[in-house]
């Protein structure tokens, strides 16, 4: 039963949401560093929001299902076979037992999740399922290896396949095209906005920063220009909320993403709004990025439309009527999926 | 009469920054707003909250409220704070095996502070080290009150792996690793207690507030 891993891809964890209960003992809350490609792909499956999927970075895995069930693709558009014949994201397919499903490079962004009905059931830790790597917590210490067998949680609901939103909105707006290239990554004041001159708040908006090599889930650190702080004293530890952007001694800007120690001395001069924390999770070294300055206000509103975009979506998803079947029709290389439903 | 800055940060953050000092008595308003907020927890719609020297990070679900009322609650709460008693620290006996092959680093605090080795197990074992926060790794506690004779610096170059559980001084600090990583502190000895276990029913041992006294056996 479950899903075995065939070959494991360039770096596949167990994710769900998180563990955020813990952050005052030191525990980091890791999770799927872009929430919402997750989010959405559970939601299209009807699962639990807390259900746990796989997070596949740059090269995918190769992936046999054992039993039947439904499964989804969201996040950076990668490459994805399913019995050696092109499937498309953000849709919902059927997987028969033994069917087996490759996915290869992403070809833009950085990190596809793969969700399943019933979602990944390996064991909590810490009140969640996801892989935190420096400590080997999680399914099979973390990353997961070729030969590694994971169940699938039991699904009561009706199966929601053939779901299908690539032309969603919500979807366009997720990729949407970079002005020249450049991504625009909105921030709002950080705790120690006030620790840095108004010439250094200029600065981050001025420049056209890239992403750097040593990025990981972890955080995200720029080139392309030194942010001076206000003065040199240090700054006594607080806690590091997420997307925040501190500037390290040399004056270099990295944006703490999931897997953040909760605590931390650097000054945090910015916070990567709420909504702009998964652009930055597909954001591949050599990314131009550039920071724009948001009020609070403008903020909120941008995370209430958002959830009001998705509640629509969840509405809808649940409102479809669950097909009776479904046939796999196969032209050239692609695969298509025609469902059968009462009227 | 408690001073604090209520900061909102983008949409689901607020920070209550005291007086930036690492100070005991400002750790104990920190821990003390804390604790209050624990019990309205979840009908105030907070997620999560870091206690820490002189800020508390509260994390809220901004389907559930928003930073008005959180400050509104935070200010109410101050304003009782004056009536709260906090619970009595707790006294955690840490048992330490001091030198040896575990503790590699004792001579040179030693050397360095004109003692014997002996003199730095008691100076050591003498202290009583508040528990100001939690971070870093799980489960590890940043102590203070270290004596000024064994205060040392670092070490030039780190060691790839330090053990966990040993216990060690880096400049005015003193502290247990909870797991093991790279380190730079001066290792003195090693103590069995697990500070972090993920398993157990309660992984991380210690908390903000205790008061850490070490144990030579």
């Amino acid at each position: 039963m479950g899903i075995t891993i065939k070959e494991a891809g360039f770096l596949t964890t167990v994710q769900d949401q998180g563990r955020e209960e813990y952050q005052h003992l030191g525990v980091p809350v890791a999770g799927a560093v872009d929430t919402f490609a997750l989010r959405v792909g559970n939601l299209l499956l009807g699962n639990n929001p807390h259900s746990a999927g796989l997070e596949c970075t740059l090269v995918g895995p190769t992936i046999i299902f054992n039993s039947p069930t439904v499964f989804a693709l969201t996040g950076a558009e990668m490459e994805a076979q399913l019995n050696g014949y092109d499937i498309a994201m953000w849709t919902t397919w059927v997987a028969c037992a033994g069917d087996v499903l490759r996915l290869g490079i992403a070809l833009t962004g950085l990190r596809t999740y793969i969700t399943v009905a019933g979602g990944i059931d390996t064991p909590l830790v810490l009140g969640s399922r996801a892989a935190y790597l420096p400590l080997h917590l999680g399914a099979k210490t973390g990353r997961l290896l070729a030969g590694d067998a994971l169940p699938l949680g039991t699904f009561a609901g009706p199966q929601h396949f053939n779901r299908s939103i690539i032309a969603h909105p919500l979807v366009r707006e997720y990729q949407r095209p970079t002005l020249d290239g450049v991504v625009k990554v909105r921030i709002t004041p950080g705790p120690q906005h006030h620790y840095f001159s108004a010439a250094s708040h200029a600065d981050l908006t001025k420049a056209v920063f890239s992403v750097d090599n040593n990025s990981d889930r972890m955080g995200i650190r720029f080139q392309g220009a030194k942010i001076a702080p206000l003065n040199d004293e240090s700054l006594i530890s607080d806690g590091i909320p997420l997307g925040a952007m501190q500037i390290s001694r040399d004056g270099t800007p990295i944006v703490m993403m999931a897997d953040r120690q909760p605590t931390g001395g650097y000054p945090k001069i910015a916070v990567v709004t709420a909504v702009d924390v998964p652009l930055l999770a597909q954001c591949r070294p050599g990314t131009h990025v550039k920071f724009q300055w948001i009020s609070r206000e403008d903020a909120l509103d941008l995370f209430y439309q958002k959830e009001r975009e998705l509640a629509q979506l969840k509405a809808w998803v649940q409102g479809q009527v669950a097909p009776l079947r479904a046939y796999r029709i196969t032209v050239a290389t692609k695969l298509f999926q025609v469902s059968i439903q009462e009227k | 009469m408690t001073k604090a800055v209520l900061t909102p940060v983008d949409v689901n953050y607020l920070v209550v920054t005291f007086e930036q000092v690492i100070d005991p008595q400002v750790n104990r308003q920190v821990r003390l707003l804390w604790q209050q907020l624990q019990h309205h927890q979840s009908q105030a719609g907070i997620v999560a909250m870091i206690p820490t020297y002189c800020t508390l990070q509260i994390q809220f679900d901004p389907h559930q409220t928003d930073s008005t009322q959180v400050s509104h609650l935070v200010h109410e709460l101050i304003l009782q704070s004056g009536d709260i008693k906090e619970p009595q620290s707790r006294k955690i006996e840490v048992p330490v095996t001091y030198g040896g092959e575990l503790g590699p680093d004792i001579m040179t605090v030693a050397r360095h502070n004109g003692l014997t080795q002996d003199q730095v197990i008691d100076i050591h074992t003498a202290g009583e080290y508040l528990v100001y926060m939690l971070g870093f790794n799980p489960g590890f506690p940043y102590m203070g009150g270290l004596d000024p004779r064994l205060h040392t610096p670092r070490l030039e170059v780190p060691r790839t792996r330090v053990k966990a559980g040993s216990v060690g001084i880096a400049g005015a600090q003193t502290g247990i690793y909870s797991t093991s990583s790279p380190g730079g502190w001066q290792l003195i000895g090693h103590t069995q207690f697990h500070l972090f276990n993920p398993t157990a029913q309660q992984p991380v041992l210690l908390q903000p507030g205790d008061i850490i006294k070490f144990v030579a056996i």
